[in-house]
């Protein structure tokens, strides 16, 4: 391992872009590492939070982080963000989570109490957002999971696509007719 | 509520937002370890193949390098030796024969430098010599398998007839008893019994190309001519098509057996036309499956 590049203090690590921060993760700065996972890390937890309970979601993001510090030698900036390849790696982490938590059905009974009374619905007291909630509850999985990489996660639509394995202007008519649906959900409520 | 997308979109951010989460203490000490472990790892080995090949080819990687060498050095063995017009050496043979390299068995050999030495006594008035050829062939045919004791079966036919039949006319005593050769009750005589059906085993050689029939009813005499010849009636290879022949006109019975046999040219070398190019199919199946 060939370090190419004088080493920033720890306090200088934090203000590096990405790619810099990536670059010196893979040559094992381990102070980079740290800025990585707490930058990481509650896009992670809101993605994982949404389909698994917080201890789950937790593990799932630390499985995440694992699988990310082990293969970041085989990552490469080739049209693929490093938030592409991060969320790719967690929606597979969760989906066999997830799968293993279905087997458990008070488990899941006990996850959708947990979401019920998120504090969102204390703090924010927002009918409106409720409603959302709902008809997004009501969303084909798969849809679910597109709108929850691109707002949950903030990812756009052509990092969605790397991390779905996609093309982006399928990502973006799969995006349409999702909330398509959502409207039309919503509609239905009123 | 009728609004674009990216209203929706910020209204579903919005919806589903969540107050950011941070590792705690313990989750972060837990990174730091597996990144501390990381560090510690081995350097990666270059150049490892990846995927499912990778786990094949540890696997196999021996086995392939070794059948390489072989196959190279039998391929380059029996290709210099018949460049240089020298016979493939009887070792040689056998282990290419065995690997599927486009070689005659020793068996197969033999067999046909019987079957050339019966022509010759059959061109000539020496009884002896007949019956010393012909007692000859009926022992090198005990030593062949079923497929290829299939490829043979017509000629072999043909010439043991006409050997008999001259044996029983020219002697002046009874006719000689085949059956006092235990190879004497070989295939060669039950194949050709009228309306019979050839051996099972030869349903699992390279007769299972007769079905296509093109060889059906074929003069006996293309048998000998060279092995390109063949390849105008559709046969994949000498053998299959030699048994088609073969099944028309034994099984069958179509047709009587020629009374005279003139012309009659076994190849002594590795006419192994048709039949090297499926060995050559086999072998590279083989090793690309490993």
């Amino acid at each position: 391992m060939t370090v190419s590049r004088a080493r920033p203090r720890a306090d200088e690590t934090k203000n590096l872009d990405l790619p810099e921060l990536v670059a010196l993760a893979q040559e094992g700065d381990h102070e980079a590492w740290r800025v990585l996972y707490r930058r990481a890390y509650p896009g992670l937890m809101a993605f994982a939070s949404r389909r698994l309970d917080h201890d789950r979601a937790r593990d799932a993001v630390a499985e995440t982080m694992a699988r990310v510090v082990a293969n970041i030698n085989k990552f490469a900036w080739k049209g693929v963000s490093f938030d592409s390849w991060l969320f790719g790696i967690l929606r597979h982490v969760v989906a066999d989570a997830h799968r293993a938590q279905a087997r458990d059905q008070r488990r899941d009974e006990r996850r959708t109490a947990v979401s019920q009374l998120s504090p969102l619905d204390h703090v924010l007291h927002d009918e409106e957002a409720a409603k959302v909630r709902d008809a997004f509850a009501r969303l084909p999985s798969s849809d679910r999971e597109l709108l929850e990489l691109r707002v949950v996660a903030g990812l756009s639509c052509e990092e969605v696509a790397a991390a779905l394995g996609k093309r982006a202007g399928s990502v973006r008519m799969a995006q349409s007719r999702a909330l398509q649906r959502l409207r039309r959900q919503l509609e239905g409520q009123e | 509520m009728n609004y674009g997308d990216g209203q929706l979109l910020d209204d579903l951010r919005v919806a589903l937002a969540t107050p950011p989460a941070r590792p705690d203490p313990i989750e972060l000490a837990a990174f730091d370890r597996i990144v501390a472990e990381w560090r510690q790892r081995p350097a990666p080995v270059a150049d490892e193949p990846k995927g499912r090949f990778r786990a094949i080819e540890k696997v196999h990687r021996p086995r392939v390098v070794a059948a390489g060498v072989v196959i190279t050095t039998l391929g380059l063995g029996t290709g210099v030796a018949a460049a240089a017009g020298a016979p493939v050496t009887r070792g040689i043979r056998e282990v290419a024969h065995e690997i599927g390299l486009p070689v005659e068995s020793p068996a197969v050999v033999d067999a046909k430098d019987a079957m050339s030495r019966l022509r010759d006594a059959l061109a000539r008035s020496d009884d002896a010599q007949l019956r010393a050829a012909r007692d000859q062939l009926r022992s090198e045919l005990g030593d062949l398998g079923a497929s290829d004791r299939a490829s043979l079966e017509r000629r072999v036919d043909d010439l043991l007839q006409q050997a008999d039949a001259r044996l029983i006319r020219d002697s002046s005593g009874p006719a000689p008893a085949p059956t006092a050769d235990p190879t004497a009750a070989g295939p060669q005589h039950s194949a050709r019994s009228p309306g019979g059906t050839p051996t099972g085993d030869t349903s699992s050689g390279p007769g299972e190309h007769g079905s296509i029939g093109a060889g059906d009813g074929a003069p006996h005499h293309d048998d000998t001519e060279p092995s390109s010849s063949t390849d105008t009636n559709g046969s994949r290879d000498g053998h299959s098509r030699d048994f088609q022949g073969d099944g028309a006109g034994s099984g069958a019975g179509i047709g009587p057996p020629p009374t005279t046999v003139t012309g009659h040219h076994e190849p002594s070398v590795d006419d192994s036309h048709g039949r090297g190019r499926d060995s050559r199919d086999a072998t590279t199946t083989t090793t690309a499956g490993e």
